[in-house]
């Protein structure tokens, strides 16, 4: 799910919805989104998103290279989370 | 090769605590990413009132812990009781090089006869002039704290009225329409920072409309993630001549 543009607001109302995933795409590269949304939904619930062409890759990228989050939980935002995703879709719909 | 952030801020933002919103450690991540020199506000010039104070502060923590790498840009508010002394001791007390006002902070817009006059001091007494045209995006603004863009279009009369002005207009490419940025950059005497340009190759795409010699690379750190703007220096295929006007020379010549 879109966190919104108040994403502050956006990650408190996923917390209490723990099979509901956030998307980081479409906010200004402000300081302190990924770390909220890696602190109070945990590594697994964050998905990486560009906004293209809308947002610049740059702006959307440097918001999780440079969050203070380990490298581990940012391989699973730009990377693991949707492929996990999407792997399960695919299963779903060849059965 | 120099790097110049024309668009960085000391002290911390008004509605949360960022990353790196202390002077030592701002400057270690804008020195990591390269960044040579960087102009800094204060982010307290938004909302205090006693902005001598405020420029006196950020003058002294840039020597403090930033000599030879950051700028102090101070702030003047025309709305404030003999404004002019502030003014008088930027240019003369600090030795600053430009003001970076706040209009829709403090109030006031581009039409009012008070920043005309600042406008005319600050060229007289040779400062460029930063414009924050927004500081935060509407959607994340504190309900009881809303401040729309500042409208720059009262500049091109002004601009024409004050020969020796020159403008820069921080965070402006989400607020300034293109119509009026082809009438700004046409002036010569505006240039825009990079913190806010968004798209998919975005310097590319803003360069069919204004000229390198118009643009300059600024972070808006540490609100803004510093990254990001570097990011875009890369995300577009460039001219040396290109890049070299819009990390330095551009800044440079101001």
């Amino acid at each position: 799910m879109h966190s919104g543009g108040n994403w502050e607001r956006g990650l408190r109302a996923l917390r209490t919805v723990p099979n509901v995933s956030a998307e980081l795409a479409g906010s200004e590269p402000v300081a302190g989104f990924v770390e909220m949304a890696v602190r109070e939904l945990g590594a697994d619930r964050v998905i990486w998103a560009s906004d293209a062409g809308g947002r610049s890759f740059a702006s959307q990228l440097a918001k999780v290279y440079e969050a203070r989050i380990p490298d581990a939980a940012k391989q699973k935002i730009l990377c693991d989370n949707f492929r996990r995703q999407a792997e399960r879709a695919l299963r779903f719909k060849e059965n | 090769m120099p790097l110049i952030d024309t668009n960085v801020h000391l002290s911390r933002w008004p509605f949360r605590r960022v990353a790196n919103d202390t002077t030592p450690a701002l400057i270690a991540k804008l020195k990591q990413l390269g960044i040579t020199e960087a102009w800094a506000g204060s982010y307290d010039a938004l909302l205090h009132r006693d902005l001598s104070a405020v420029n006196e502060s950020l003058a002294a923590d840039c020597r403090r812990h930033g000599a030879g790498f950051l700028k102090p840009i101070g702030c003047v508010n025309p709305s404030l009781p003999d404004w002019e002394e502030d003014l008088r001791r930027c240019a003369e007390v600090f030795k600053m090089k430009a003001l970076r006002l706040y209009p829709n902070y403090h109030q006031y817009d581009l039409v009012d006869a008070r920043f005309k006059k600042l406008f005319a001091m600050a060229a007289t007494h040779g400062l460029h002039v930063q414009i924050a045209v927004m500081m935060e995006e509407e959607r994340t603004q504190h309900p009881l704290v809303r401040v729309p863009h500042v409208n720059t279009a009262p500049l091109i009369d002004l601009l024409k009225q004050t020969p020796k002005a020159r403008v820069m207009l921080l965070n402006g490419f989400r607020a300034v329409r293109a119509g009026l940025l082809l009438r700004l950059q046409a002036s010569r005497r505006v240039w825009f920072d990079l913190s806010t340009l968004e798209g998919m190759a975005g310097i590319g795409r803003i360069l069919k409309q204004v000229p390198a010699d118009r643009l300059v690379f600024g972070t808006a750190a540490p609100f803004y993630i510093p990254e990001s703007a570097v990011l875009k220096l890369k995300e577009s295929k460039l001219t040396t001549k290109q890049l070299d006007a819009i990390t330095f020379k551009n800044a440079q010549a101001l």
